[in-house]
């Protein structure tokens, strides 16, 4: 249990969230409130770990996410005893706690302004201005959130969670070149991240289905980049997705296009036989996957339930396809 | 030996290959001071002890080998199977020594 | 696993224990048996008291010292794959039960995908969507389906 709490609860299903809120009760009383630092006491308390740290924050979380503000509350009192109010983090802290509890828009402009004051006394909190971000991200103005993540991101060019963000907010907006280019600056600070690779797949697979020019341009880059993530990360299913999805695509465009790619510039698009050839090893993968998932296999149950399903779903349309 | 470009297609895990050394290095260290025990007991004196020493380290390598690493794919665990025969023996030499000498003398006194 | 590695070890302690008092009771017999003629004991009769010992005590100390080695081995946590592709797919295909410990627990320092945080980004967290949702996947009976399962 204690393993899923030293992680960022932010993606764990409900089920967990809920049953690690409800054991937070416990988990406060388990755990030492107050580390007193240089007393005969710490002698026979547990020893203080970072972890216990996170664990506070990651339990504050999810207590928030189910709506359990007492114990949230609690957490935070102990993180505040330990760290102090002015701690740029806690303040990102204290600022989500108010988010989270707060009844109405007006409650949350005011934590808004909150945060711009202290954003003026101190530009370089980051933690703060993420959260500033984060909250005008709620309150529906994702534009100005966009300006704000674009003057962060000139502040601090290293930081590959906000280009990740700023990468998502331009997907809700449609604005598919810029995601592309805040994706890539991802992949120039973490170069072997699969699910980043995986990721810009998919928006350029988007990017490649909604506009007109440049379609074939763009899947093939999203073919590039599934393939990628695959040679990073053996069996990986969204990859192979991905790559199943691209293939079958570029396999209806490719050949009224191929006459006319070959003006393009930059990389060549991929011929037709190494596309099949690719389509082909996708769907044995898959269905290897889904196969060996579904039947529970030891050693094949990292999958998630959804993902398996949406690639029976799509295996199932090809197959049904292929019959007419 | 692998060259940049290799490594940059298919990078290696640092933290998995200090796991893994981690791991021979706390087995030979304890390893050898049970060999030295061994070597106590037989009353084995100069070159004998280091024959000893050096015959039973290649023996736990080969369980370690047999047991934890599939027989066939030592790439896969390290960088090379060199580190896989030696890694931890010249660690291991000084806790032999001292395991030796000391059972040699309790035994025989 | 770790129990087989516990009683392995256990009993080559046993047996080297066993080993180690045999050998010393034969040296110290077989000193005072000497002793009697140690008028005339020189320094070679001294060293070929020290190489007999006998081979049952030597095939025993052996044996020892390979069981307890052998129960160390299995002891060892799992080796991990350092090819990043294999170690990749380990963490995708198997979650968090392929990095578990010989006790059933997961390893301290499993930290699952390390870039998984570049997509739930915990610093730029939504917690009232999040709540929305959570209170969403409540109404829809997801509370007492979660109960049911766990």
């Amino acid at each position: 249990m204690s393993s899923s709490l030293s992680h960022p609860p932010a993606h764990l299903p409900p089920a967990v969230a809920l049953q690690l809120s409800q054991q937070a009760p416990v988990t406060l009383r388990s755990t030492p409130s107050v580390i007193s630092s240089y007393s005969f006491t710490t002698l026979w308390s547990a020893a203080e770990t970072p972890e216990l740290w996170t664990e506070y924050e990651n339990l504050m979380l999810s207590c928030l996410r189910t709506g359990d503000e007492q114990s949230a509350g609690v957490c935070l009192e102990r993180l505040t005893e330990r760290f102090g109010a002015e701690n740029e983090r806690l303040m990102a802290l204290r600022g989500l706690f108010q988010e989270a509890i707060a009844k109405d828009d007006a409650t949350l402009k005011q934590v808004l302004e909150e945060y711009e004051t202290i954003l003026t006394k101190d530009p370089s909190n980051m933690p703060v201005s993420k959260r500033r971000i984060a909250l005008l991200k709620t309150l529906g103005k994702t534009t100005e959130a966009i300006t704000a993540l674009n003057e962060f991101v000139d502040s601090s060019p290293t930081d590959a969670e906000a280009w990740a963000e700023l990468a998502d907010l331009y997907v809700t907006q449609g604005m598919y070149p810029q995601a592309i280019f805040a994706l890539e600056e991802v992949l120039l600070i973490t170069p072997y991240a699969w699910n980043i690779h995986a990721r810009l797949g998919e928006v350029l697979f988007m990017a490649g289905s909604s506009g007109d020019t440049s379609t074939d341009k763009y899947l093939a880059e999203a073919l590039r980049r599934f393939c990628r993530s695959i040679e990073l990360c053996d069996d990986y299913l969204r990859g192979y997705y991905g790559l199943k999805l691209t293939t079958n695509k570029l396999l209806t465009s490719l050949p009224q296009a191929s006459r006319q790619s070959k003006s393009d510039s930059g990389l060549p698009i991929p011929d037709i036989k190494t596309v099949e050839r690719l389509n082909e090893t996708a769907t044995a993968k898959l269905s290897e996957i889904v196969r060996r998932s579904v039947s529970g296999e030891s050693g094949w149950e990292g999958y998630e339930n959804a993902e398996v399903i949406a690639a029976k779903a799509l295996l199932d349309s090809g197959a049904a396809k292929s019959i007419r | 030996m692998l060259t940049e470009r290799e490594l940059q297609i298919n990078p290696i895990v640092q933290e998995s290959v200090l796991h893994n050394t981690k791991t021979l290095t706390t087995l030979h260290n304890l390893t050898a001071s049970l060999f030295g025990v061994g070597a106590g007991i037989l009353g084995l004196e100069s070159y004998l002890g280091f024959v000893f020493y050096l015959i039973f380290s290649l023996i736990t390598s080969a369980l370690v080998y047999a047991f934890r690493v599939r027989p066939g794919i030592v790439k896969e665990y390290f960088r090379s199977s060199i580190e896989l025969w030696t890694g931890g023996l010249f660690e291991g030499l000084s806790g032999f020594v001292l395991t030796w000498t000391l059972f040699y003398g309790l035994v025989r006194a | 696993m770790t129990w087989i590695s516990k009683s392995v070890t256990g009993l080559g302690l046993l047996l080297l224990t066993h080993a180690c008092y045999s050998a010393h009771e034969h040296s110290a017999l077989h000193s005072t048996s000497t002793a009697s003629l140690s008028s005339m004991a020189s320094h070679t009769a001294v060293a070929s008291t020290v190489a007999s010992l006998p081979i049952d005590i030597s095939i025993e100390t052996v044996v020892a010292v390979f069981v307890i080695c052998l129960g160390l081995v299995l002891g060892t946590p799992e080796l991990r794959p350092i090819q990043w592709r294999v170690w990749a797919g380990k963490i995708e295909r198997e979650g968090e039960k392929g990095f578990t410990n010989s006790d059933g627990n997961v390893d301290k320092d499993y930290v699952g995908n390390p870039f998984r945080m570049l997509e739930s980004r915990p610093g730029f967290i939504d917690i009232r969507k999040q709540r929305k949702e959570f209170a969403e996947w409540v109404r829809e009976g997801g509370g007492t389906a979660g109960a049911s399962k766990s």
